[in-house]
């Protein structure tokens, strides 16, 4: 504690972290996990895949999905599927995500939330990508952007079509199809002002023009 | 074991300036998204505020930085006992974080932990700072 004031009913304690020696990491508790997985949906496989706990993560996953269904919990169950989908993948799993991520379809049109339903199709087109089906890759992303129009959520929209513009222009050769899509996300980047996303709408576009130029 | 504090809100701004004589502390520029030159780096200097109460003793409270598309990776972790004089009075906990180390850009989560126990959230995006309007 570095400093600070008391008066009648509040204290101020002030601390500075260049003064205290940082404490190692602490594993996750497996409570902690579940409550991870049933809130925050994951998205990189490749970022996962090197984890050491993935069974155990799997486990908890699947344990939450079957605990939110119970209680009726549709977010929570929409979630610790989408997980459990992502950590399969992450193993390796180019199968099981499939179904998980079906189920998750499924659960998404019965809550009617339009938002979970093309974080689903991003999440298939992942899977789908990596089993080299890029033609259903494609129509995904494609249906998530619709979603996305529909909804006015500009900034899921520039992400999914740098998505889909990645698609065609480094996985399926088509940089002329590609650039109309970039140039939308640049434009809808500069029109709204998403100046997180301006450098790699930009690298994107000006990588599709480069593939086109030869 | 000692029973945590309740937490009336975890923010991160710029500065938390306080006002001995009238008691009072001010919040100065809320944000939730920081933009840093170069990855990975350390976090330019901000401040980690909370309001806590209801609690008795000292507690040895933890704030936890994490990342990752999972936020399963903790970046940082600093110990800050706190000592509650009474459980009506409010705490005005402040954390000055200049050793923050960020990795890469993307979205962190802010943890104020107790014993294990998770006892508020903050989440901060991330962004290269070139990408942000002069």
């Amino acid at each position: 504690m570095t400093g600070g004031f008391s008066s009648a009913n509040s204290v101020l304690v002030e601390f500075d972290d260049r003064d205290i020696a940082p404490s190692p990491p602490v594993p996750l508790s497996d409570s902690q996990l579940r409550w991870i997985l049933s809130h925050h949906l994951f998205t990189d496989s490749d970022r996962l895949a090197s984890r050491p706990d993935l069974d155990r993560l799997c486990a908890l996953a699947a344990e939450q999905a079957a605990a939110s269904e119970h209680t009726g919990d549709l977010r929570g169950l929409m979630t610790a599927v989408g997980n459990h989908a992502v950590l399969l993948q992450a193993q390796g799993d180019l199968d099981g995500p499939l179904g998980l991520l079906a189920r998750r379809e499924a659960v998404s049109r019965q809550a009617d939330d339009e938002w979970e339903l093309a974080r689903t199709f991003a999440l298939q087109a992942a899977v789908r990508t990596a089993r080299g089906d890029l033609d259903e890759a494609v129509r995904l992303r494609e249906e998530a952007e619709r979603i996305h129009r529909r909804r006015d959520d500009v900034e899921a929209l520039v992400r999914a079509l740098l998505h889909r513009g990645a698609l065609l222009a480094d996985r399926l050769g088509q940089p002329r199809a590609a650039i109309p899509l970039l140039e939308e996300a640049m434009r809808l980047v500069e029109q709204r002002r998403l100046v997180h996303l301006r450098h790699a709408s930009r690298q994107a576009l000006e990588r599709a023009r480069g593939l086109l130029a030869g | 074991m000692a029973q945590p504090p309740m937490v009336l809100g975890l923010t991160l701004c710029e500065e938390v300036v306080a006002d001995p004589e009238s008691g009072h502390v001010s919040i100065l520029r809320v944000f939730n998204r920081l933009p840093v030159m170069t990855f990975p780096s350390v976090a330019p200097r901000f401040c980690v505020y909370a309001a806590l109460t209801d609690a008795e003793g000292v507690l040895p409270l933890d704030l936890v930085v994490r990342t990752g598309d999972s936020f399963l990776e903790e970046v940082h972790r600093v110990p800050t006992p706190v000592r509650f004089l009474g459980r009506l009075i409010v705490v005005h906990y402040t954390l000055r974080l200049r050793a923050c180390p960020i990795p890469e850009p993307g979205d962190y989560t802010f943890t104020l932990e107790h014993a294990g126990d998770w006892l508020a959230h903050r989440s901060l995006e991330v962004v290269l700072a070139e990408e942000e309007d002069p």
